[in-house]
């Protein structure tokens, strides 16, 4: 199947003097455009004890900067009927509006402010502010969530102590209440650089005008580290290097009472990093086990033998290494040994023989319907753009990435089988109702 | 791609009085299994191309829905008229997806915000067709049988009353021809069988009610406040949208700026009217920390007090309406965004080109309009308050606002 689309041949890329990254994909079919930032910097780049700070920054870019007041920057959009939004992973943190062709300019106008003209509109009753609407989201999103706490608890058993994929994006409760404003401050200084951002615009401009605007609004913006050396401030570098330890993991168990009815079974495996060449190969494993009402597990498990509600098997994404995970919710009555018995017996016949061709296939085709609804709005097509850009430094990527999955042979997925989900050093970690935990 | 959609007159409204949740166990049942294939080929057959197919069922709709690429659309669309003609409801899948929709019932009891949503429609409409859940009850679920699925079927699923909706890659000619194609001969069900819903006749609420539903240790309180609403086909539809997104439908809008850019008690919070063919209800929701529910609440009713009472200046209407406007294109860029307007012409009866007047009738409404809206659609005195938190937190608060209006009940009571 070769789905029909082609992207790199309009675009245009640029390198601005202050390092930032610009990538133009014009589409004139409808009259929209989405503008598209991402800065390389996520919950990795904190340190133990002050988790929550990339994504509590992203909360505070929404808060207004020097020509733009409080609350404003939504405002801005929404009357001219735009939309916007933006989201912290471990690797980066993104920002994205998308409006009609006509206000292009708002949209560079608005990042270029926040990139360039922030602090000084950072005070301390913001910050209180967006401390207790992050303490909110962490209630309503982890604690007050069934199974919430899960997804935490499997990431700090995967990775050892002090390697950055250990604590959750949004942070801890108390690392987030004891967030400082000067923190803050050094933190925009040290990661929110043009030289650290990728810009993107997708949608319905001429590039050539497009990207004079881009300078104009971007241009003078300094990358800051010339002048923060010089007054003895943070240079930019990277913080303190933090354990980034691969060695093996050890088989590790662990029990999570929470305020569930079923129980839920999390398995966690240390994966290749997104940009690895065996990165496609576990991305089809995981959609041929169990991506779909046909797959071998959904079939066996929840249609036939009736352990589980739901399974999923998937991988995250992420630059350093990935995690791979499987979660199975069980049906009322089922014991968690008998359950976890049989999953690992479908293991162990993944690690033992390659998948059917026809699972193949079926793997690859749906992964490439839902790349066509990843390239569909501008939004996301733009967002996508980002990452190529980003993490494999070639937007035109987004052209051949299914490529990359469609030379998966069966032995390359027998293979990523046998490196990454041995039992031996898998993370098993049961959610179970407090009264039977 | 192409996106296929096939409605039937077969959702939730027409739940019997004895089985509520009849139609969404229907629904479920029709891709487990037809005259022609078992549940599990019918999927092979769809996911092989990677595609997919499934069935559900909504308060004013059921459907069958497919999405394939664009040269796989003649296999897509035979195998969602399959569905909707040839189910043939297997009783092992009958009981197995009876099993399956149990557990369901079972998880969602643990997750405060859906047994918020429940509890609210249960105590805003009682024994009507929306104070019982979409899903059904265990109790009906384990009265439901082969027998009562196959019998919904035959008088709700058919030709009448049923619209198809295809969007995507495909000319309308060859569309024509290949539903023809699988739909000819199609038989069944009367449209004057099977009204479309009436808005519901209930008595009106009469007071303020405050209901506890206790979670002890709970993180946060999950919150509705709201009271019955509007149906999809009441005049000041437009209107009403308007007003709620100034109170609660965008990130800027009075709600959201209030209970959490100034006060920080919330991570979010959204209002609406729902949209359905009868009375749907019109609720605020939202999750706060427990040690302000109390004064949340305060903030909640002082901005539905403030609609009623003031009108809202030139530029806070302009801004929403342009908001409205605007934002429109976005929600039509994807084929499934697109197949979801499509679907609201067929269900609400709505003429063709209501989506390109839109936003000239979105630009006539004015603050007046807003005010009288108001007046006439909220009715806070009367409203109802679920929240869903620990009672030894909650009561003080409460009671102090509300006195005799509060009263501690079980989920689903």
């Amino acid at each position: 199947m070769a789905p029909d689309f082609a992207f790199a041949s309009s675009l245009t890329q640029a390198r601005l003097d202050n390092g930032l990254r610009v990538v133009l994909q014009p589409d004139r079919s409808r009259p929209l455009v989405s503008v598209n930032i991402w800065y390389h910097v996520g919950s990795k780049n904190e340190r133990p004890g002050r988790t929550g700070f990339a994504h509590l920054f992203e909360h505070m870019l929404f808060q207004g900067s020097q020509n733009v007041g409080t609350n404003d920057h939504f405002a801005h959009i929404q009357q001219v009927g735009g939309v916007a939004n933006g989201s912290t992973s471990f690797d980066r943190t993104n920002y994205y509006e998308t409006l009609p062709s006509h206000c292009l300019e708002l949209g560079l106008w608005l990042e270029s402010d926040r990139m360039g003209f922030l602090l000084p509109a950072l005070d301390e009753a913001k910050l209180q502010n967006q401390k207790d609407v992050v303490m909110n989201e962490r209630r309503q999103r982890v604690d007050n969530q069934p199974y919430g706490r899960a997804f935490e608890t499997l990431h700090e058993l995967l990775y050892p102590d002090r390697h950055p994929y250990s604590w959750p994006v949004i942070g801890y409760m108390e690392d987030i209440e004891a967030t400082e404003l000067a923190e803050v401050h050094e933190f925009f200084r040290t990661h929110y650089r043009p030289s650290n951002a990728v810009l993107t615009l997708v949608g319905d401009f001429d590039p050539a005008e497009a990207m004079t605007q881009v300078k104009r609004y971007f241009g003078d913006i300094p990358d800051g580290r010339a002048e923060e050396a010089a007054d003895g401030g943070p240079v930019g570098a990277p913080p303190p290097a933090v354990v980034t330890d691969t060695s093996p993991t050890r088989a590790v168990r662990s029990e999570l009472p929470d305020d569930v009815n079923l129980p839920r079974l999390y398995m966690g495996f240390r994966g290749p990093s997104l940009s690895a060449p065996d990165f496609p190969a576990g991305d089809l494993y995981a959609m041929a086990a169990a991506g779909g009402k046909s797959s071998p597990l959904y079939r066996d498990l929840v249609l036939e033998r009736e352990i589980a509600q739901d399974i999923y098997v998937g991988m995250l994404p992420l630059e350093l290494e990935s995690t791979v995970l499987l979660a199975m919710t069980l049906r009322p009555g089922i014991e968690p040994a008998e359950a976890e018995e049989m999953l690992l017996e479908k293991l162990a016949a993944w690690r033992a023989a390659p998948p059917a061709s026809e699972e193949l296939e079926r793997a690859l085709n749906k992964t490439s319907v839902a790349y066509l609804h990843e390239i569909e709005s501008f939004e996301s097509r733009a967002d996508l753009l980002s990452h190529f850009a980003m993490y494999h430094d070639e937007p035109a990527l987004i052209d051949s990435e299914l490529e990359r999955y469609a030379r998966v042979r069966p032995e390359e997925v027998l293979e990523f089988a046998g490196s990454y989900l041995d039992p031996e050093t898998a993370v098993t970690l049961w959610v179970l109702p407090r009264e039977a935990a | 791609m192409v996106h296929l959609r096939l409605l039937t007159d077969s959702g939730g409204q027409h739940a019997p009085e004895n089985l509520p949740g009849l139609p969404s166990f229907t629904s479920a049942l029709m891709d487990e299994g037809t005259t022609k294939r078992t549940g599990p080929d019918l999927a092979a057959e769809i996911e092989r191309l990677g595609g997919y197919l499934g069935t559900g069922a909504g308060w004013d709709a059921a459907v069958i829905e497919a999405e394939v690429l664009a040269k796989d659309f003649a296999t897509g669309l035979e195998l969602v008229a399959e569905v909707a003609r040839e189910a043939s409801f297997p009783e092992p899948e009958v009981n197995r997806v009876r099993r399956q929709l149990l557990a369901e019932i079972v998880r969602r009891r643990a997750d405060p915000s859906s047994v918020a949503s429940e509890h609210f429609e249960g105590s805003l409409y009682g024994s009507a067709v929306y104070g019982r859940p979409l899903i059904g009850t265990e109790e009906s679920l384990e009265a439901m049988n082969r027998a009562s699925a196959v019998e919904f079927f035959s008088h709700h699923v058919g030709p009448a009353g049923a619209t198809l909706v295809a969007v995507g890659d495909i000319q309308s000619d060859r569309l024509a021809t290949a539903a023809e194609a699988v739909f000819s001969g199609w038989t069944g069900v009367a449209t004057d069988e099977t009204p479309r819903g009436a808005p519901l006749d209930l008595a009106p609420q009469k007071r303020l009610r405050v209901e506890i539903v206790d979670r002890p240790g709970a993180a946060q309180t999950a919150i509705r406040v709201g009271h019955r609403g509007i149906e999809r086909g009441h005049p000041r539809w437009v209107q009403a949208s308007v007003l709620n997104c100034l109170l609660g439908g965008k990130f800027t809008s009075r709600l959201n700026l209030n209970l959490r850019e100034t006060h920080g008690f919330t991570y979010g919070v959204r209002s609406g009217f729902g949209k359905r063919l009868g009375r749907a209800p019109f609720v605020i929701s939202t999750a706060l920390a427990n040690e302000h529910v109390g004064a949340a609440l305060d903030e909640i009713f002082r901005e539905l007090e403030r609609l009623r009472e003031e009108v809202a200046n030139d530029a806070e209407v302009a801004d929403t309406r342009d908001y409205m406007i605007g934002s429109f294109p976005y929600s039509v860029e994807t084929l499934r965004g697109l197949a979801g307007r499509l679907s609201d012409l067929a269900i609400y009866g709505l003429p063709d080109d209501y989506f390109a007047r839109y936003p000239e009738v979105l630009a006539a409404v004015s603050g007046a309009d807003l005010l009288e809206t108001a007046r006439e659609l909220l009715a806070p005195d009367r409203a109802l308050v679920v929240c869903v938190g620990p009672d030894r937190e909650l009561r003080p608060q409460l009671e102090d606002r509300y006195g005799a209006n509060v009263s501690v009940v079980a989920p689903g009571a």
